[in-house]
């Protein structure tokens, strides 16, 4: 039997599996069928290539997501479990390389997408894993079950931000701080003041959640 | 006392003061930069085609550079509306003037002219009403007064057109009084390019004489020859495909013969000696112009065209080795922890090098689809037709280039039924599939609108590419190819029936033919490419290639290197030439 926060655990590998398979259909979907101009025009509905990375943004922040409440569940301390999440969330990453390197095909030209969106999901997959195991610490010790509160963050964080983009007016910063309209930007080209942006509000997050845990390790009634 | 002082005070004031604020505002003041546009001819102007536009400037120094914008809106608030801008750059000239040939869509809304700087300031703007003007079918245009049954648009040597392309709005038109030596050039090549033509000349004929109009008469060595007891009488010898339109007893009174794919027509007596039933006649008997359209092939190549993508069995190879990988490191990793870890590293650094080979071998997928199909019609003038297919499955703003320097024009070359929302509206339109975009003299931006496939066209000018010429007593074929074309096949056609050429090369060439390999029209395109076979097709279709002699030339469909690495472009070049009989 492998210990719950292994890599290889059941469940961890079960984890992968699903993001390969989430990440392959958006991949497949991604490539539009027809081998002639002609039956691409008769097509009803035009798949973005863009779609796959979207797709793969969303699917390792909830991975992040899934690592962040069992990592609390794993009884190790804090930083200890926190560590072994983002092993996890690596090795999750290193698994879906072959894909991210065939997604090259869909936007030809723009080598930068692939280092740019594999370090960003990264950290935004750390973002999520932090704040899920933050919110699942909170409701262990109030004996509050906080899986509906998880998800609902979850999608608070991801689609808030991006649908803000379709609001009249409304700045188009905003949508940086979804990993989904991040990962947008990334593939339609971002300036360096957009990626700072992004970048800078993962990282901040992190920080932020971390600097916090460190503080609640010092107390002594610390949970 | 003191009213007299402050009066003369007043007045030498007055007297000091007014010339200096006059000369100073003589040598600080700028005159206001004022613009005056005209478009069409006398207004008239037709949806979905091209009109000519004069505008007249003035408060603007010599020599200044700035640029004419041409502001279209089109459907209301209603419906969707779109807005259309062409967009030239110009040099202020000393009197002023500008001419240029822009395309209008729907001239129901006010078009704006604007006059902006290079700095994007707007020097002048002025406003064109086009409703009361605006037609819906191309019209007869006079020059000079001809007494038409119907209702002609009468035409003025100022306003004549130099680009040939201006007259894209006219049915036929009717040259009555001399035109000026360089209005010439654009009528010849509007007739070549299927304009029809008639020469309104009878006894006044040699009035009319010139190098370019002797090249397009129906009648050869044409003389004038008493008629009755006070009249005369244009004859000549008839050119081999002219045919007699209308006549009186044995008086041949049109003469009308195919000029490329136009027509040009001769009256040989004068309007005045006609019978109100002979100008009836007449005005039926002269054909309506046609504009040469190149669309249907550049669209039928384009939806031909291969799409570049990835494939998905190379996708699902990938994704099943992933899956397979992650699997044998599960395996391998429990048992052994670090033979499990060099298994992760060897296996997913084999995949990603695999998938990297895959993905530079196959093409990478193609956002949009560029097909890009020149016609070169020559006889003694030449003329370039350029259409620009494109299918987008992105909804981004794309730069699309035209290799003619003029203001492309959006065409369909399918009659689009209206949406059933438009059906019951009083005024036809087809503004629905215009397009939203900026046209430039080479080039147009489209803006993020729908997907789908759009067809833009452009004209120009050029000089012959090849000259064919058959000399009529020996029956030898003279090609003279003047540039190397990219020719992969070439057939001569003559009085319907042709026979392919083995090879074409760059200049003068007597072509040896056997009237044995002279074939039927219809069977030559049996051992052509199918892209050769379809422009031949289309050749056919606008072209008389039943009377006379003709070169067709097709080039092979080649790749260009894109401008973005997520397009595909592709240019196909057919060279028509109509040869003389020496």
């Amino acid at each position: 039997m492998r210990p719950q926060d292994s890599i290889l655990s059941a469940g961890s590998v079960q984890g992968y599996v699903l993001l390969l398979i989430a990440c392959g259909g958006a991949l497949l979907l991604s490539i539009p069928s027809g081998a002639r101009v002609a039956q691409l025009m008769d097509l009803q509905w035009h798949p973005s290539p863009i779609l796959f990375h979207a797709a793969y943004v969303v699917f390792i922040a909830l991975l992040g997501t899934f690592r962040g409440i069992t990592a609390a569940r794993w009884g190790r301390p804090r930083r200890r479990a926190l560590l072994r999440a983002a092993s996890h969330l690596l090795f999750a990453q290193v698994t879906v390389l072959p894909c991210l390197f065939f997604a090259r095909a869909l936007l030809p030209g723009k080598e930068y997408v692939l280092p740019l969106l594999v370090l960003y999901s990264s950290l935004a997959a750390g973002m999520h894993a932090m704040l899920a195991f933050r919110l699942e610490l909170w409701g262990r010790a109030r004996g509050v079950h906080t899986f509906m509160l998880q998800y609902a963050l979850f999608g608070l964080i991801l689609v808030v931000p991006w649908s803000l983009a379709f609001v009249p007016g409304a700045p188009a910063a905003v949508t940086l701080f979804s990993p989904i309209g991040v990962a947008l930007r990334i593939t339609q080209g971002p300036s360096a003041t957009e990626l700072l942006i992004a970048f800078a509000f993962v990282v901040l997050v992190l920080c932020w959640r971390l600097i916090g845990l460190r503080r609640i390790d010092r107390r002594p009634h610390a949970v | 006392m003191s009213t007299g002082r402050s009066l003369t005070l007043r007045t030498s004031l007055r007297r000091t003061l007014l010339p200096i604020l006059l000369v100073t505002a003589v040598l600080t003041g700028h005159a206001t930069p004022t613009i005056e546009a005209a478009f069409g001819f006398a207004g008239h102007v037709v949806p979905e085609r091209y009109a000519p536009l004069q505008v007249r400037i003035g408060g603007v120094e010599d020599g200044t550079k700035a640029h004419l914008v041409v502001t279209q809106t089109l459907g209301n608030e209603w419906r969707d509306t779109s807005t259309v801008r062409q967009q030239l750059g110009l040099t202020i000239t000393s009197d002023g003037r500008f001419e240029t040939t822009v395309p209008l869509y729907e001239p129901l809304n006010p078009v704006s002219i604007g006059l902006i700087s290079d700095d994007g300031t707007v020097l002048a703007e002025t406003t064109e009403l086009l409703r009361s003007t605006r037609r819906l079918e191309p019209f007869r245009l006079m020059y000079g007064s001809f007494p038409f049954p119907g209702d002609g648009v009468p035409v003025t040597a100022p306003t004549l057109p130099s680009d040939w392309w201006a007259y894209d709005a006219v049915r036929s038109l009717w040259i009555v009084e001399p035109p000026p030596q360089n209005a010439w050039d654009a009528i010849a090549r509007w007739a070549l390019s299927g304009g029809s033509v008639v020469l309104v000349a009878g006894s006044d004929y040699f009035r009319f004489d010139s190098p370019v109009l002797r090249t397009l008469l129906p009648i050869s060595a044409p003389r004038l020859e008493p008629l009755g007891t006070d009249g005369l009488v244009l004859v000549g010898a008839p050119v081999p495909e002219a045919v007699t339109a209308v006549s009186r007893d044995d008086v041949p009174l049109l003469i009308r013969r195919p000029y490329g794919a136009g027509q040009m027509s001769v009256l040989t007596v004068d309007a005045g000696d006609l019978a109100p039933s002979e100008i009836e006649a007449i005005v039926e008997a002269v054909p309506d112009a046609a504009r040469l359209s190149v669309a249907p092939v550049s669209e039928a190549l384009l939806g031909d065209l291969p799409v570049a993508q990835p494939r998905h069995a190379s996708a699902l190879l990938i994704i099943g080795c992933s899956i397979a990988s992650l699997l044998i490191v599960v395996f391998v990793g429990r048992r052994w922890r670090w033979a499990g870890v060099g298994c992760c590293v060897g296996l997913f650094t084999l995949l990603c090098v695999w998938s990297g080979f895959i993905v530079n071998h196959d093409t990478g997928i193609a956002s949009v689809y560029r097909f890009y199909t020149s016609f070169h019609v020559s006889t003694s003038f030449g003329i370039d037709v350029v259409s620009l297919s494109f299918f987008s499955a992105e909804a981004d703003p794309r730069v699309h280039p035209f290799d003619l320097a003029t203001i492309p024009l959006q065409v369909t070359s399918t009659p689009v039924s209206p949406h059933p929302i438009y059906s019951f509206m009083p005024q036809p339109t087809a503004t629905p599939w215009v397009y939203e975009h900026t046209a430039e003299p080479g080039r147009i931006v489209t803006s993020a609108a729908e997907i789908g496939q759009k067809t833009f066209a452009s004209y120009g000018t050029s000089s012959p590419a090849a000259h064919l010429s058959i000399d009529s007593a020996d029956g030898s074929i003279v090609l003279d190819v003047r540039e190397d074309l990219p020719l992969a096949d070439g057939w001569i056609v003559i009085d319907g029936r042709g026979t392919r050429l083995a090879a074409v090369s760059p200049g003068r060439q007597i072509v040896a033919l056997d009237s044995a390999d002279f074939v039927p029209l219809g069977a030559l395109s049996s051992d052509a490419t199918d892209s050769a076979a379809l422009v031949l097709q289309h050749v056919a279709e606008l072209f008389p290639l039943h009377s006379g002699i003709w070169f067709i030339g097709v080039s092979t469909s080649r790749d260009v290197p894109p401008p973005q690495p997520d397009e595909k472009v592709r240019h196909l070049d057919a060279y028509i030439v109509r040869g003389e009989v020496g």
